[in-house]
């Protein structure tokens, strides 16, 4: 019975540009799914929430809600963090564009006292949870934080997954159709 | 009283040498934040005293200063309307002020 590796494929061996794109998409996914992006308009949350993280999360803060969403793009991150109340800026609006970017990023609200509509609306629009400041638990966070990168990482799992299983039935039916020929 | 004392308001992680640092930071950026809330409240600058009393609000337990909280909640609540009372506005922020000069790490 044939066998296939396809984690050892030989130089010039059967790989599809598939499976490579794959692999390059799988890199970058696994290089960010320890990264965090947290918006907030108060410098001292963001210097908290970063201490809190930072044993265990790359942690990028921005203080300028608009610059969100380029880094976003830029960077792949997938794990925000978000303010409801940042002066002029809604994070309810931003929650929104994040997830119309990209519905597969994961956001976690952290926010002060605010109305239970803005909670629901949160909860409604996509946000995995909603904690609030005062920060008295801050190991809730880190809970939290790695509750979406596992989340984060299982998906990242199902792809490789079928990127490799979809290599080895490229592999398979090339072999059998050399197999035929000679 | 709270607000009426002068001893210092020592962080509840002043004994924490993993967050030490991160408070010394804070109560270095006092004096910033104090002449911001006196200019604002100057200025009758109601959105920005908002957003002030709104941050410290969620900020401060995270340090280690429980105190401040409930003085900035009360600020934010004064300046949520369009037409404030001042009295109020400026009792708090008095108030905010002289327990914001006392943090300590």
């Amino acid at each position: 019975m044939l066998t296939f590796n396809v984690r050892k494929l030989p130089a010039g061996a059967c790989v599809d540009r598939t499976y490579l794109k794959g692999q390059n998409m799988m890199s970058k996914l696994l290089h960010t799914s320890r990264a965090v992006l947290h918006v907030d308009d108060d410098p001292d949350m963001l210097q908290l929430v970063a201490k809190y993280l930072s044993k265990d999360f790359q942690v990028h803060s921005i203080v300028d809600p608009t610059k969100a969403i380029d880094h976003l793009a830029r960077t792949g991150c997938r794990l925000v963090i978000l303010d409801i109340q940042m002066g002029e800026h809604n994070g309810l609006d931003l929650l929104r564009t994040i997830k119309r970017l990209d519905g597969g990023i994961l956001v976690v609200m952290l926010t002060g006292l605010v109305s239970l509509e803005s909670v629901l609306v949160s909860m409604r629009d996509g946000a995995e949870a909603c904690l609030f400041k005062p920060m008295n638990k801050p190991e809730e966070l880190v809970c939290t934080m790695e509750q979406c990168a596992e989340k984060v990482a299982r998906w990242h799992r199902s792809v490789n997954e079928l990127l490799v299983r979809r290599a080895s039935e490229s592999c398979k039916a090339e072999l059998q159709l050399a197999l035929m020929e000679n | 009283m709270l607000a009426t004392s002068t001893a210092p308001i020592l962080s509840t992680f002043s004994d924490d040498p993993d967050m030490r640092e991160l408070v010394e930071m804070f109560v270095a950026e006092v004096p910033n934040k104090v002449n911001a809330f006196e200019t604002y409240a100057s200025a009758r600058n109601w959105p920005k005293l908002r957003q002030l009393s709104h941050q410290l609000k969620g900020s401060a337990g995270g340090y280690g200063f429980d105190a401040i909280s409930p003085l900035a909640l009360r600020l934010e609540i004064a300046v949520t309307p369009s037409q404030p009372n001042v009295q109020e506005v400026d009792a708090c922020i008095q108030q905010i002020v002289e327990v914001l000069r006392r943090l300590s790490v």
